[in-house]
């Protein structure tokens, strides 16, 4: 088990070790989150890699990733746990064929753990050889508010009570990073439970960064011209500017087709990793994606000379 | 600076967010103080992300806690004053007022006078003939007591606490419940099944505060803020010629001040209206997040617009797109001979087709009733 970062300077190595480009503003929150047994609520648009954090800290750390994906409707059962009712059924169907009659004998085989189906909020209290898991719940905002409700009293606790088996209680909380896209306002108690830090776009340099750190062997020129052009692309009124997930699609669509240099052929035919909105689309080509790739290439090439 | 002076900085930090309307309570406060003791003080660019992390939630607060940040943490202290150091009016956080009045230690005039209008002091029977009158041509003390019809107008509005309902056909086996009967009917019991509810709707208010609409606006921000009391997703968009979300506004439990921080919030208050502009802004910046096909708008709006009509045009349909619905609430359907024959009020009408009143509670009323129904 790798022991938890000392300082934000360590911190911010772990994260780069696991070729994730961290500010070190965010370097700061996660070491916090860590230090002081925090959850850390990430806030931002999407595709800036708020999961990504999650995944390198857990790969960084060596603890395993639990992962709670939130969706409308997302009940604790569905977090938590279930019991497995066909197997409970059957398996009474099997005590009552060898002759079992007893109430209490038939209880005790039909609520063991073996028919307990375990969800990711129960597996990460659960404890872990490599110490505690890294558990990440993921767009919390499109849960609904009795959800939330119910994972502030797990978070505040880090224990939950299944009736049949009595509390299950984490040894040592896992570490906790909650995302949120930001489709609504959480409520403020449980943002009260977390640290807070908001996730924006990277500036250039980070974004240039994050290309080599995420795809090595990539062609740094025509990675500073994907760079300069989605930076102004984000400028542009839009219905969905594109994240950081989509320069690295539009980098990898380009190395596929063997681009080497931004023409603006090449951009309008591979416009729509980047853009995944009709309005957006049909705004941007043609005139637009011109002048934005002149404007870029100009950068690019006064960044390559300096 | 020095460790040991940092937490007294911090409850002084805390204090001018608290005057500047950010809510940091004494929890935060305490553990802002172990998290920059976590940090150190030799670095002041992460001193200053440790206490954000701990202090802040929202990130429209930040620009305001940097400002704060330097006016109370890198200020050096006077040995007279050892409380909150006030900047001079040069410095850069006396630009912004909201922090200066905060930073100055006199409280803002934010709530309104309760004095002696009481709405108690209206009876039931005088309520009801409030009920049809125009919001425009309540006095003061009408209005105030008119606030309870409006409450009673969203009291119609209630999202189920349910998520599963029985259902003859399926598709889910209602496990629990068919061993329930299982038990009481060994021999005869049927099978139960279940099916998710249909999704309850969720509703974005939409209010236009040009000079105009004040009196109506007025009351389509009580109707948000009693809305948001029985439904915690209700959003609230403001705009005249910039839109401006204040849903987490919505939270302040309050109404007077709620409504007065609403007012700090949004800039061009009274100003001229743009609609298609702050309609197109809803659905480019909110389109993919707040808005979605079980979204229901209301958009409350005279619809005298000043911008280009096929612009507005163009918006009204983009939004209509991106929800389940745009319900178009027109005070100035109070006149009964009105018709949509302002360009931008034509354009409104040609796309959204009706438009419901909304000058007086009793519009109000029949409108939450109407939603309440269709909602769900």
């Amino acid at each position: 088990m790798t022991p938890l970062p000392q300082s934000v300077d360590a911190t911010l190595a772990l994260l780069s070790a696991g070729h994730y480009v961290a500010t070190r503003e965010l370097a700061v929150a996660v070491f916090l989150a860590l230090r002081l047994q925090r959850a850390l609520l990430l806030e931002g648009e999407a595709g800036v890699g708020k999961t990504e954090i999650a995944r390198t800290l857990a790969e960084g750390l060596g603890r395993e990733l639990i992962r709670l994906q939130c969706y409308e409707g997302l009940d604790a059962a569905s977090a938590l746990y279930e019991w497995n009712h066909l197997r409970q059924v059957l398996e009474i169907r099997i005590a009552e064929a060898a002759g079992e009659r007893s109430r209490e004998a038939l209880s005790a085989t039909v609520f063991d753990p073996r028919f307990l189906l375990q969800r990711p909020l129960l597996r990460a209290l659960q404890p872990h050889a490599a110490g505690a898991p890294v558990l990440l719940i993921d767009e919390i905002d499109r849960a609904d508010e009795p959800f939330e409700a119910f994972l502030l009293e797990v978070l505040s606790e880090f224990q939950v009570t299944v009736p049949e088996l009595g509390t299950i209680r984490a040894a040592e909380p896992p570490i906790v990073v909650v995302t949120s896209n930001r489709t609504r306002e959480l409520h403020d108690a449980l943002k009260r439970r977390c640290l807070y830090h908001w996730v924006g776009y990277p500036d250039a340099a980070t974004e240039l960064e994050i290309l080599r750190a995420r795809l090595p062997g990539i062609e740094m020129r025509l990675a500073g011209q994907v760079v300069s052009f989605v930076q102004r692309l984000r400028r542009e009124e839009l219905y969905k500017a594109p994240g950081v997930a989509e320069s690295l699609d539009w980098m990898r669509a380009l190395m596929a087709l063997g681009v080497e240099d931004l023409t603006p052929e090449w951009t309008e035919l591979t416009l729509g990793t980047l853009l995944k909105n009709r309005e957006d689309i049909d705004r941007e080509r043609g005139a637009s994606v011109e002048r934005l790739l002149d404007e870029a290439r100009e950068a690019s090439l006064i960044g390559s000379g300096a | 600076m020095t460790l040991s002076a940092l937490p007294r900085r911090i409850a002084d930090l805390a204090e001018v967010l608290r005057r500047a309307g950010i809510a940091v309570g004494s929890g935060e406060v305490l553990l802002a103080a172990t998290a920059a003791e976590s940090v150190g003080v030799e670095r002041v660019h992460d001193l200053r992300e440790a206490l954000a992390a701990t202090m802040l939630r929202r990130h429209e607060d930040r620009a305001l806690f940097d400002a704060a940040f330097a006016a109370v943490l890198l200020a050096s202290p006077s040995a007279s004053d050892p409380g909150v150091a006030v900047p001079s009016p040069r410095s850069p956080a006396a630009r912004n007022r909201r922090l200066a009045s905060a930073l100055s230690s006199q409280r803002p005039p934010e709530s309104p006078p309760a004095s002696a209008e009481t709405p108690e002091a209206y009876a039931a029977s005088d309520l009801e003939t409030l009920r049809h009158r125009d919001f425009e041509q309540m006095s003061a003390q009408e209005a105030r007591a008119a606030l309870e019809l409006v409450r009673r107008a969203a009291r119609w509005w209630r999202r189920p606490v349910r998520r599963w309902q029985p259902s003859a056909r399926g598709p889910i086996l209602d496990v629990r419940r068919t061993l329930r009967e299982l038990a009481r009917r060994p021999d005869a019991a049927p099978i139960s099944w279940r099916r998710r509810r249909d999704r309850p709707a969720r509703l974005v208010l939409v209010c236009d505060v040009s000079g105009s609409m004040h009196a109506y606006s007025r009351a389509f921000l009580q109707l948000a803020h009693a809305l948001s009391g029985r439904d915690r997703s209700v959003e609230l968009f403001a705009f005249a010629t910039r839109l401006t979300r204040l849903s987490h506004l919505l939270r302040v439990r309050d109404v007077d001040r709620a409504l007065a921080r609403m007012g700090t919030a949004v800039q061009d208050w009274d100003s001229g209206t743009r609609i298609g502009a702050a309609l197109a802004q809803l659905a480019r910046k909110f389109g993919s997040t707040v808005l979605g096909s079980n979204t229901i708008v209301l958009l409350l709006t005279d619809g005298l617009e000043r911008g280009p009509p096929e612009e507005l045009r163009a918006a009204a349909a983009r939004l209509k797109r991106s929800c389940r619905d745009v319900v178009w609430l027109n005070p100035l359907l109070r006149f009964a001979d009105y018709a949509p024959l302002a360009r931008g009020a034509a354009a409104l009408a040609e796309t959204l087709h009706a438009a419901c009143p909304a000058h007086d509670p009793a519009s109000l009323d029949g409108l939450m009733r109407a939603l309440a129904q269709r909602g769900r």
